[in-house]
């Protein structure tokens, strides 16, 4: 994952983008994120490391394209939100690679101290 | 109910809402209207499909990825898993923050779609006849968005 380069994320990202995704990275909920570039490498992470993450994150760009572009899109999509019963995971195209949040859902994190109904 | 009963409930329920498509087995119904009947409906379910099954590489540590919301240019599209195949709901631009009125309608849709599924399934009547053009021929909406940042960051 980590080639010999400086892969922390002010390399990767621009100044702005770095500073948002450390404040994301503190938000309640945030488990963590991570980078992706657009063949699916992961370039860096924080608490998600996963051989998966980038495979997938760089096909569902691909396929969100491409149902962009039978609506007549004509440029590729910029950002995706999923979610699970227990997740929001927000992937988001940056200026050089594609960053991948991951966020508890607040109802699952209550529901981890017991105090939700599900 | 009808499918597309259901689908036009929907649709009408949000003025954001350009149309809906619902696949299930295969099979395919949609009520996207002028000019968007002309977009292959069939392909961008499959697609929407597609990217749900590859969710399914996260299951074990993110659960079930049963919804997609994507955001682009003059589009926002939303895809939920139902039984057996996805529904699918064409947007005007939008945020995610913006959907959440859309996705009221859809919680309150979906049991009566998945019923009417059950009942009655998608007949081939549904199934739209005319050829789509290539997607390069689609027809696009006139509203573009604007920058849009999630949290500060540009996109």
């Amino acid at each position: 994952m980590f080639e010999g380069e400086d892969r922390s994320i002010e390399a990767l990202l621009s100044e702005p983008e770095a500073a948002e995704i450390m404040k994301i990275r503190r938000e309640e909920g945030v488990i963590g994120y991570a980078l992706i570039d657009p063949d699916g490498r992961q370039l860096a992470s924080d608490s998600l490391e996963s051989d998966v993450l980038g495979p997938i994150f760089a096909n569902a760009f691909d396929i969100a394209s491409a149902i962009g572009s039978e609506l007549g899109e004509a440029s590729a999509c910029p950002a995706m939100f999923l979610e699970s019963a227990s997740y929001e995971i927000a992937a988001i195209q940056l200026s050089t690679c594609s960053a991948v949040i991951v966020r508890e859902k607040p109802k699952a994190i209550a529901r981890g101290f017991g105090s939700a109904n599900k | 109910m009808q499918i597309n009963n259901v689908l036009d409930k929907l649709s009408s329920h949000n003025h954001d809402i350009i149309g809906c498509i619902i696949s299930q087995n295969g099979k395919l119904a949609h009520n996207l209207r002028e000019p968007y009947e002309v977009v292959d409906a069939a392909s961008i379910s499959e697609r929407a499909i597609h990217m749900l099954d590859l969710m399914e590489g996260m299951k074990d540590a993110a659960g079930e990825i049963d919804q997609v919301f994507l955001e682009m240019e003059a589009h926002s599209v939303y895809a939920r898993r139902v039984e057996d195949g996805a529904l699918i709901i064409v947007n005007k631009p939008m945020g995610r923050n913006a959907f959440r009125k859309v996705k009221v309608g859809v919680n309150l849709f979906i049991k009566p779609l998945e019923k009417a599924l059950n009942d009655t399934g998608i007949v081939e009547d549904d199934i739209p006849l005319e050829v789509a053009p290539p997607a390069e021929q689609a027809a696009p909406t006139g509203q573009k968005r604007g920058v849009r940042y999630y949290r500060g960051v540009k996109y």
